[in-house]
């Protein structure tokens, strides 16, 4: 793989024109502008209030946990009820009924140090995914473990994010994922997520092109936000229904009782 | 015939042979009507289940949402570049496809790759974004399933969202044998579990991963991809640098709203609740993040798309590619899926929107192939009127005198006599008595007395009287079916010698 | 009330006792019915095939001959819903002939739709009889007039009637108007499938009351399924009510007479 990286930042435009392969924002949308003839008055703040209530398919007062296990489980994930203090122990019996040797882990905080601390004397080893911000290393791991931003009633949906403490790989490139979800963190509908990120300051341009001193208030989203359904598959082959075609033929989602 | 061959065919397409062919390929058949019908009925039992009886009205909040956006798109193209470029990635601007090619060769060119892994993008088909890689020395290996195999087989996709439905395992088995020299084997596991391995080693050598997107967030400026195999998430996230090339239409505002479409998206695709993978993605590795590309690339293309923003043509843009109308379409079922339509865009969305890219003159088959029945408009998330916009390809048909001169004027006769009531009547005449010259079936017609008290003057109008082989023109019809022959009595003699006394002391009191 | 027939040209020309049975039951209900004998048609073929010319020419004809009724009703969904809907096209909004297009269309009824959203009958009350097993396909321009399965309930209220629900009952039969006759192999498989699905029902009529499906659908019948013949609802209901005698044989049958 080429370990070359750009210097800098280059400018779009001066590149795009210097190297005359694409256009320039300007041009770019002033084709937009000419066919729209005359814009309306965009009313942004009206368009952020359009009420979505019409898509709500669960609401506050549903048993969350009761929904998330039974449409999770519809959906190919296998959900594991566990109380806070076995959490370890029960992970531990996972790990060895698929004779996991090699396992990725992107949990941060307490239970990461916690796996850590019982995984090292029974064998298994921890795949180092700190090194230069590649997944390779996540490629020869045979199970990965992550936790979770936050569980889905609606669908049985787990969330998962990419940051500073969370690998991008560790749900994907192993062929077992193996998912922490507290009890507490299952929301009902996945309008009731994004509330859930903090907000901050977006940039709202105007119709010339140039930056409102208003701006508008909107998510602050982590690089990544991965929502998983189910386990990876595929139906592309005479419709029949294969799983892990790419990513892990099984999740596992050890949810701990919280509440 | 080769891949790009199938969707770029000499011009002006004509449908009829591959839709003859298609016709008459009985396997063919049977799978892309099983294919389709599953997902139709799957559709409407998982939106049913869902929404209940809202969903028509879910459907027409996710068209104003898509609409509005359409209606302001600089604004909120301009919102997301703006936010795409604060979070880090690089956004480039390709008025067409040779410009969005060379925004990503040259993006190669730079970074010195030599492999590429892809995840879906139509974009990058209307393109042919990789036959100019290749050109340069740059493999770029799919990896959705489907279109793995359709690129090592030199085949085309022929459906939006399931693309190998005109393929079966016996297919796969063969290519895999001659392009990976695999051994043969006919089990699906197993020549998954083949190109998986195929696949991973090229995830880990890739220098550059490119994907499309399924839609763009203005608020935030990040790309949303949604897959079933989890392919895109190794595509974006294990190799250096990450392209996306996505069409312009595919932004709308917020988060939020993303919750609509994401809700609609896999329940009108293949029955899902949801794809199994939902990523959203807002630039580059920041510098404390553990891992993910160093390069996030989003090359917005228009390549035609201005034009169809146009007011009459709008609500085209709305689609998020879902393939609900191809999987309800009767004639797609028929002429044996995407092939037939001979472009990258199939079904009736893309009966409509390959004349607009490409020019009517070059493809006027497309809006004529339909009866009209409207399935996709009922199956479509986001409302669009594909029926209208069908017949107003064919009004600029007739405009543009692309309809064969013969034809606008027989019509134009017809029209005449339609509005001359003596004309009218006397070419209904002249029909019938020309059908029952006609006529092949074997029985009279006249059978006065049976229903005398419909018919007072002793003229039946009732005909059990068929055709079975009419002339010129109308020869089409009776290929697969007969023509019923009009009988001899009509409405209009009927009504005019109503005995109105009789009827009126037969007229009971209202109920 | 008093309600204007608008015949359509198919059903006058291939299927006019279909028309005669909807202005015996339209009598029996206690309406009056007229017959503006200037009508022709919609132009709906015109307007389909893009001369939006010659439609616009036609639809102002029509409207102009029906301005007078009180009521609308006719047995075609196709051409309820050129009027519904795309007469509503052919002008600019605020125009006069769009206000009188609004008009008409305000007024305009296909007939199951009259039966049962604005008489609201009850055909169990109203002691309609009719013995006979049949299937019924459901019109693709139905949709857009807001239907699904009104005639279905309104043959389940008839006694002795014995339906079978129509499988894939969704998929157009392929008549299309010109369709039919410009991309004949599209629709012979569209109309293939049709007839495959009423074989799977065993019943021994087809009810339709759309004339151009009618003629598609019983064409191919003809060839390939002959024992099945077509009815339209209203000759059912008219049948039922004993205001139409029970047709003797079928109408594919080679021959006539016959018990019912």
């Amino acid at each position: 793989m080429n370990e070359k990286v750009l210097a800098s930042q280059p400018q779009n435009d001066r590149l795009s024109r210097e190297n005359g392969r694409g256009c320039s924002r300007a041009e770019f949308l002033q084709r937009v502008r000419g066919a729209l003839a005359v814009p309306g008055e965009l009313d942004s703040a009206g368009e952020a209030r359009r009420d979505l209530s019409l898509v709500r398919l669960v609401g506050g007062d549903a048993d969350c946990v009761g929904l998330f296990i039974e449409r999770a489980t519809a959906g190919g994930l296998c959900v594991h009820r566990v109380k806070p203090n076995d959490l370890m122990k029960v992970v531990v019996q996972m790990l060895s009924a698929c004779g996991a040797r090699r396992v990725a882990v992107s949990v941060p905080g307490r239970v990461g140090q916690s796996l850590r601390e019982w995984l090292a004397p029974r064998g298994v080893a921890i795949v180092s995914i700190e090194i230069d911000g590649s997944l390779d290393a996540q490629y020869d791991a045979d199970v990965g473990i992550t936790d979770c931003d936050a569980g889905l009633a609606e669908s049985g949906t787990i969330v998962l994010r990419g940051d500073a403490e969370r690998s991008r790989g560790t749900f994907i490139v192993p062929p077992i994922h193996l998912a922490i979800l507290r009890e507490s963190q299952i929301l009902p509908d996945m309008l009731d997520y994004w509330p859930t990120l903090s907000d901050c300051d977006g940039i709202a341009s105007g119709r010339d092109g140039s930056v409102h001193g208003v701006t508008n208030r909107v998510r602050k989203v982590p690089t990544s936000i991965v929502m998983i359904s189910g386990p990876s598959k595929t139906a592309d082959i005479e419709g029949i229904l294969i799983t892990g075609v790419h990513g892990p033929r099984e999740v596992h989602v050890v949810l701990v009782d919280d509440r | 015939m080769s891949g790009s061959r199938v969707l770029t065919p000499d011009l002006p397409f004509d449908m009829s042979p591959r839709a003859d062919v298609a016709g008459r390929d009985v396997k063919l058949q049977q799978f892309v009507n099983s294919a389709t019908q599953i997902k139709d009925h799957g559709r409407v039992n998982a939106c049913r289940a869902a929404f209940g009886d809202r969903y028509d009205a879910v459907r027409k909040l996710a068209g104003e949402i898509k609409q509005h956006t359409l209606d302001h798109l600089d604004v909120y193209l301009d919102r997301f570049i703006d936010n795409a470029t604060a979070s880090g990635a690089l956004v480039h601007f390709a008025a067409d496809a040779a410009q969005a090619n060379a925004i990503v060769l040259g993006i190669a060119r730079e970074i010195d790759a030599k492999l590429c892994v892809k995840s879906k993008s139509m974009v990058t088909e209307e393109t042919g974004l990789l036959a100019a890689l290749e050109a340069i020395g740059v493999k770029t290996i799919e990896t959705d399933l489907g279109e793995f195999i359709l690129q090592l087989d030199h085949d085309a996709p022929s459906h939006i969202v399931t693309p190998m439905i005109h393929k079966d395992r016996t297919a796969v088995a063969r290519a895999f044998v001659r392009e990976l020299g695999a051994p043969y084997t006919e089990d699906p596991a197993e020549l998954t579990r083949i190109a998986r391995d195929h696949m991973r080693r090229q995830f880990r050598s890739a220098d550059m991963g490119i994907s499309g997107a399924n839609f763009l967030v203005a608020d935030t400026g990040s790309l949303v991809i949604c897959t079933n195999e989890g392919n895109a998430d190794l595509v974006v996230a294990s190799p250096r640098v990450h392209v996306a090339v996505v069409g312009i239409e595919k932004v709308i505002s917020s988060l939020e709203h993303l919750s609509v479409f994401l809700k609609l998206l896999a329940r009108s695709a293949t029955a899902q609740p949801m794809t199994v993978y939902n990523t959203i993605i807002t630039g580059p590795r920041k510098p404390d993040d553990l891992d993910g590309p160093q390069q996030v690339h989003i090359v917005l293309v228009d390549n035609g798309r201005t034009e169809i923003l146009r007011e009459e043509t709008r609500e085209l843009l709305r689609c998020i590619r879902c393939g609900a109308c191809l999987n309800a379409c009767p004639v797609y079922r028929k002429v044996g899926g995407g092939h037939a339509y001979g472009a990258v865009y199939s079904g009736p969305i893309g009966a409509v929107i390959t004349p607009l890219f490409k020019g009517l003159e070059n493809y006027p088959d497309l809006p004529q192939a339909s009866s009209l029945c409207g399935a996709c408009f009922e199956a479509c998330p986001v409302y669009i009127n594909i029926p209208a916009q069908l017949i107003r390809l064919r009004r600029l048909l007739v405009e543009r005198k692309l309809m064969p001169g013969t034809t606008r004027v027989a019509y134009r006769l017809w029209a005449m006599t339609l509005r001359r009531p003596w004309m009218y009547r006397a070419s209904a005449a002249f029909q019938r008595i020309v059908l029952r010259q006609l006529s092949t079936s074997s029985e009279v017609e006249d059978r006065a007395g049976v229903n005398d008290r419909v018919s007072e003057n002793g003229r039946d109008m009732v005909s059990s009287a068929w055709c079975a082989k009419l002339p010129g023109p109308l020869r089409a019809w009776t290929l697969s079916r007969d023509m019923p022959v009009p009988p001899s009595g009509s409405f209009r003699e009927w009504w005019a010698n109503r005995d109105r006394g009789s009827d009126a002391s037969r007229r009971a009191g209202r109920p | 009330m008093r309600i204007a027939l608008f015949i359509t040209c198919l059903t006058e020309q291939f299927y006019p006792r279909a028309a005669v049975a909807i202005v015996k039951v339209l009598e029996h209900l206690g309406h009056t019915v007229e017959f503006p004998a200037a009508q022709t048609c919609c132009g709906q073929p015109m307007f389909n095939n893009g001369l939006h010319d010659d439609a616009r020419d036609l639809a102002r004809r029509m409207i102009e001959i029906f301005a007078p009724a009180e009521h609308v009703v006719t047995p075609s969904g196709s051409c309820a819903a050129m009027v519904r809907e795309h007469f509503l096209h052919l002008w600019p909004e605020r125009s006069g002939e769009h206000r009188a297009a609004l008009a008409l269309a305000a007024k305009t009824s296909e007939f199951v739709e009259f039966l049962t959203k604005v008489e609201r009958v009850d055909l169990r009350a109203m002691r309609v009889r009719w013995p006979g097993s049949v299937t019924y396909h459901r019109s693709c321009h139905l949709r857009s007039l807001g239907l699904c399965d009104e005639a279905e309930t309104l043959l389940d209220q008839i006694e002795g009637v014995r339906r079978v629900p129509l499988p894939r009952a969704e998929q157009c039969c392929g008549f299309g108007g010109t369709f039919a006759v410009n991309y004949p192999q599209i629709s012979a498989g569209m109309v293939s499938d049709k007839v495959s699905a009423i074989r799977e029902t065993n019943a021994e009529r087809l009810v339709c009351n759309e004339a151009g499906c009618g003629m598609n659908i019983a064409g191919a019948c003809r060839r390939a399924l002959p024992e099945v013949s077509l009815i339209t609802i209203g000759e059912v209901i008219a049948q039922g009510l004993g205001l139409l005698p029970r047709e003797g044989g079928s109408m594919n049958a080679d021959r006539g007479g016959g018990g019912s």
